[in-house]
């Protein structure tokens, strides 16, 4: 409120919503925007171009990222977990603009069943699942620490260094970015 | 008989933990299995022995404090342990062990603490005020860890939580052996106060007047109960309830005698976290849930059965 902005963009989530309605009524213009999936990208950027002033550069780049989410996902040649917690194991299922990436990219999310963003699983259901690739958000080019776990080796893709190190500027979460993201996948799928 | 059916029971549990998973292994395939010898056998171990540690720390520190809602986490090392953890995963220190060993120095400073306060009278070692010592120092730890979380940018923390909360995904064959080898000293120390802790319960002096070394006992079995809880909580995080209701419910079939209830604590602990953690693998499969959870799920309505017993008695 002492920067007095003329808007304020809030995720759409828990008590953001209760910060919005608090701002709105001390006359603070404030929206509230769904980003989880890839089709949450077109319709928030015509929002925020709307806001702004500049919808018709929005259109342009919504229209492009709307083809982005629209797009049918080509035959998936290998088999990804993304896990982004290693005790206890926290994956990516069905509900995250994640498992649309990789399903972009052709690869499977072998937890893609799972409908929630993410999900706590037990070990056993990854060594289970068998991913060909571990994928972690990581800006470092070392493997994650759990490849030394004695537990985790049980896992195939660890024992075999199968990891897709993934750097948060482009896959940490959707945004115009993720079509570049795709591509990255795909090419470090490739190796 | 009652001894018979408690093994029987612990027996069972440990079975279900190894035949019963998320994944399915045909049982003819049982002993070849990776996951089985790999993942389930550690992790089934591993939660008797954490399970049967915070049963026999919650009745040795009930009976230190002659209070029947004492729990090992009472005594802050659930808080001291969290900033550890949070403090190890902020600092990036890397490798296996780093954050469990972060999280037993967490629960060790804790534990100093609150037994420098428990002496704050004097010589004496007060339990009113290891108790309150210990809610204070768990809820000072506390906040300064949620103040870490708070600020930080690093996501990771976030999710120090979820370790906290408590779990056994962590299992494996070495978790196991360190906690078979650190586990029975204090173990043993505990069992070793077994008959001054019976005397205990008359109160201090009528127990120093029967011969007991009332000082002594008190800083043994403090110390004891919370380096076995430090070690839990170092490999599986803050697992509730065990230590609150397993020595309860030991005490209603064994009576009060420590070198009966301290034993039939351990297995009975050890046999509620094993079946705890089946539940909590395969319930919600391939979702997980906590264990903690679980523990709480059935140790809230045994608890409340056991107060309303007590009421009525």
């Amino acid at each position: 409120m002492a920067r007095r902005p003329d808007l304020v963009v809030l995720y759409n989530a828990g008590r953001n919503v209760t910060a919005a309605k608090q701002l709105e009524r001390v006359g603070i213009h404030t929206v509230l925007i769904d980003l989880n999936r890839l089709e949450d990208l077109g319709p928030a950027t015509r929002t925020l171009g709307r806001l702004t002033g500049f919808e018709v550069v929005a259109e342009s780049l919504a229209t492009v990222l709307d083809s982005l989410a629209g797009r049918p996902p080509p035959v998936s040649t290998t088999s990804l977990a993304f896990v982004v917690w290693d005790n206890p194991p926290i994956i990516i299922g069905h509900g995250s603009y994640l498992d649309q990436l990789a399903a972009q990219a052709g690869a499977r999310n072998v937890f893609s069943d799972v409908a929630a963003p993410s999900a706590q699983v037990s070990l056993e259901t990854i060594v289970a699942r068998d991913p060909q690739w571990i994928a972690v958000l990581s800006d470092s080019a070392a493997p994650p620490g759990f490849a030394k776990r004695r537990e985790w080796r049980a896992v195939r893709a660890v024992r075999d260094g199968h990891f897709l190190l993934l750097p948060g500027s482009s896959f940490g979460r959707p945004g115009p970015r993720s079509g570049e993201a795709i591509q990255q996948l795909r090419a470090l799928l490739a190796r | 008989m009652r001894w018979a059916l408690l093994g029987i029971v612990a027996a069972l549990a440990l079975v279900l933990s190894v035949v019963l998973g998320p994944a399915a292994v045909p049982l003819g395939e049982l002993l070849r299995s990776d996951i089985v010898w790999n993942l389930r056998a550690p992790r089934a171990l591993l939660a008797f022995l954490v399970g049967g540690s915070l049963g026999v720390a919650g009745a040795g520190l009930q009976a230190l404090v002659r209070n029947p809602l004492a729990d090992p986490f009472l005594l802050g090392l659930s808080g001291g342990a969290g900033l550890g953890a949070v403090v190890a995963i902020g600092l990036h220190l890397s490798g296996p062990w780093a954050l469990p060993i972060a999280a037993f120095i967490g629960a060790l400073a804790a534990l100093g603490l609150v037994y420098r306060l428990g002496l704050i009278g004097g010589a004496s070692l007060d339990p009113r005020i290891l108790l309150l010592g210990g809610v204070a120092i768990g809820a000072f730890a506390a906040a300064i860890t949620t103040a870490i979380v708070s600020l930080a940018d690093a996501a990771e923390l976030r999710n120090a939580f979820l370790w906290l909360w408590g779990g056994l995904s962590g299992a494996s064959w070495d978790s196991v052996l360190l906690v078979a080898l650190y586990a029975p000293i204090p173990l043993a120390v505990l069992l070793a106060a077994s008959r001054p802790l019976d005397l205990l319960a008359l109160g201090e002096e009528s127990a120093g007047y029967l011969g007991a070394d009332v000082e002594a006992v008190k800083r043994r079995v403090y110390l004891a109960a919370s380096l076995l809880t430090a070690a839990a909580v170092a490999v599986s995080g803050v697992i509730g309830f065990v230590g609150l209701v397993v020595p309860h419910i030991a005490r209603l079939v064994w009576g009060h005698r420590h070198r009966s209830l301290l034993p039939a604590a351990f297995i009975g602990g050890g046999a509620l976290l094993a079946f705890a953690d089946t539940l909590a693998r395969t319930v919600v499969a391939p979702r997980e849930l906590p264990v903690g959870v679980v523990t709480a799920l059935i140790g809230v309505p045994v608890f409340a059965l056991l107060l309303r017993r007590w009421t009525i008695a």
